[in-house]
């Protein structure tokens, strides 16, 4: 596959005959990620010609082109400019708190990992809400929170594993663990990560720009509610402070 | 313009569908859209219509609709031939439906898609400027026998056209096999192939294929080792993205999936076959071939100059037979978008 050095640091894949795949390489895991996001921004707001999309997600960023209207060589080139000069300052970031139901029949793994972890059901929940958990980037389905924790101190100590046999439809608003990384699944969807709760909360608004309250670089915190309040906490969210970073 | 309907009198898999939702992946929303690009962009052609014009998809299955108003209708992608009434009628031509006739496409015996498209557009609900369905977003109008679909169009009964076919504009189906070559190139992920060789194995589509993947088995289900078992980081991929799940089998992932579902993609099907994919059926056989950017390219522009030289002859046609101010202005190309979401 076609690699090309962009600049120090970043790498270009040939993706296909109509894709580019950017690797960030070198600095620390959270420099790599203000990077792609950086990146994913600029061209968004300065698209190329025969740009068609972009996902910037915690290491890489992902190009989609039209290869009737431009061609890796020129779009890397276009890439090149919109690079920041200095290091990019990390995204502001607001705060989030997702209220959750956690274990029962909305979250059919917490007990099996706590197991795993060692510690009991109670704690895993903690630690869950807690955090902190930052907002990596808007992924799949609907807009779903791609969240994990600073590089260097993950929520939990261990990688945590998918589960044996993937679900082939789990609820929306399933809360989802896996490595190092957490996953709001904002509608009925496939899924492989442990399930430890539910959201009431919509997420997504399907028909209401911007769609989702958050974006890359927020903060979110958990809050474990009662099964019995479900219908309390079935609106929107909302970001509760502006977070200095 | 005048508003009518088609009265749904039969139907299996039948869907309102479009070219999908492009731009929307900073969302996490998947582009969706017809399965076979190609077809539905003929289909529409065809009518005058801009290339994204709403239409209908047919998936291994028959419809059958009634139109209540005149209209101008084609259909492309799998059927051989369609039946207006009791009439045979061409697929890949322009038909004139008369108020009160039925238009009839059987299932598929080859190839798995059919598209009708009709001049001026299917009307249905758009979300994120498209009308494609998309489960996980819970968009999407699906097709039951006693639905009625709004239709839209600026065909008019006393327009010339009243026999078909009465043009002939060079258009035949791409033929249809039940072995698919698929031209692909290499993947970020190929190196953690021990054998690479057993990619170009023949392949089998199995029946849990759907428009998230199509799911491929090898005949003899040996497993494909790997040098390197870690799961890869969510990131995107690219539609035709080709993944190892690990099971002795392969995915391709198609329109409906964003991310990667953490599997290492060895290979990504080349921008000119990927819409063959979407008329693989269950049991059909698959052969990769390893192409270049260069070569695949160059197919491209070629159905590209092809398409182009279609949509001239369809408003040289059009123009002629004095239904000129059916073609639409965006004819040959996708609309400009109104949506202000993308960009």
């Amino acid at each position: 596959m076609r690699r090309h050095d962009l600049a120090p640091g970043i790498r270009s894949h040939d993706y296909g005959d109509a894709a580019l795949l950017l690797e960030m390489v070198g600095g620390d895991r959270e420099e790599r990620w203000i990077r792609c996001q950086a990146l994913g921004q600029a061209l968004r707001r300065t698209p190329p010609l025969g740009f068609v999309d972009v996902v910037a997600s915690i290491e890489h960023v992902f190009v989609a082109f039209d290869p009737m209207l431009t061609e890796p060589g020129t779009l890397r080139e276009a890439l090149i400019g919109l690079l920041p000069g200095g290091a990019p300052a990390p995204p502001a970031s607001r705060e989030f708190t997702i209220p959750v139901v956690y274990g029962g029949e909305h979250g059919p793994d917490l007990d099996h990992l706590a197991d795993l972890l060692g510690l009991d059901a109670d704690e895993v929940v903690a630690s869950h809400e807690r955090g902190p958990w930052t907002l990596r980037f808007v992924g799949s389905p609907a807009g779903a929170p791609m969240l994990d924790g600073p590089a260097d101190r993950p929520v939990f100590e261990r990688s945590i594993p998918r589960v044996a046999s993937p679900r082939t439809r789990l609820a929306a608003g399933s809360v989802g663990l896996s490595g190092s990384q957490c996953i709001v699944y904002n509608a009925a969807s496939p899924g492989g990560w442990q399930i430890i709760g539910r959201t009431p909360a919509r997420l997504f608004n399907l028909d209401t720009p911007p769609h989702v309250p958050y974006q890359a670089g927020d903060l979110v915190r958990f809050r474990a509610v009662d099964p019995a309040d479900w219908h309390s906490w079935t609106g929107p969210i909302e970001a509760s402070a502006w977070a200095p970073r | 313009m005048k508003a009518f309907r088609w009265t749904v009198e039969r139907a299996g898999l039948a869907v309102v569908q479009d070219l999908g939702r492009l731009g929307q992946a900073w969302l996490g929303v998947a582009v969706n859209g017809a399965a076979d690009q190609r077809s539905a962009r003929t289909a529409n052609v065809l009518v005058g219509n801009a290339d994204d014009a709403p239409l209908l998809e047919i998936t291994g299955s028959h419809l059958v609709v009634r139109t209540e108003a005149d209209c101008l209708v084609a259909v492309t992608g799998a059927v051989p031939e369609v039946a207006v009434d009791t009439c045979a009628a061409p697929v890949y031509q322009p038909l004139v439906l008369r108020a009160g006739s039925s238009l009839r496409v059987p299932s598929p015996v080859t190839g798995l898609r059919s598209y009708v498209a009709v001049n001026g557009g299917i009307e249905a609900e758009r979300h994120l400027g498209s009308v494609a369905p998309d489960p996980l977003l819970g968009v999407g109008q699906r097709l039951a026998a006693g639905d009625e679909v709004r239709v839209r169009t600026a065909y008019h009964s006393s327009d010339q056209c009243q026999h078909f076919p009465f043009y002939r504009l060079g258009t035949s189906p791409p033929p249809l096999r039940a072995q698919h070559r698929v031209a692909v190139l290499p993947g970020p992920d190929l190196d953690r192939m021990v054998d690479p060789d057993q990619l170009f194995e023949t392949l089998v589509v199995q029946p849990k294929s759907d428009h998230v993947g199509l799911r491929l088995d090898r005949p003899d289900a040996v497993p494909i080792p790997q040098h390197d078992a870690t799961p890869i980081l969510s990131r995107g991929v690219p539609v035709g993205a080709v993944e190892l799940p690990g099971t002795g089998g392969l995915i391709v992932l198609l329109r409906g999936r964003l991310l990667t579902a953490g599997y290492p993609v060895v290979a990504v099907v080349g921008s000119a076959h990927l819409d063959q994919l979407g008329q693989a059926r269950p049991g059909d056989e698959l052969l990769l071939s390893l192409t270049d950017a260069t070569s695949e390219r160059a197919a491209v522009r070629h159905w590209e100059d092809a398409h182009h030289r279609l949509a001239q002859r369809v408003r040289g046609a059009f123009t002629t037979t004095g239904i000129g101010h059916l073609v639409d202005p965006d004819h040959g190309q996708r609309a400009s978008t109104t949506s202000d979401e993308l960009g």
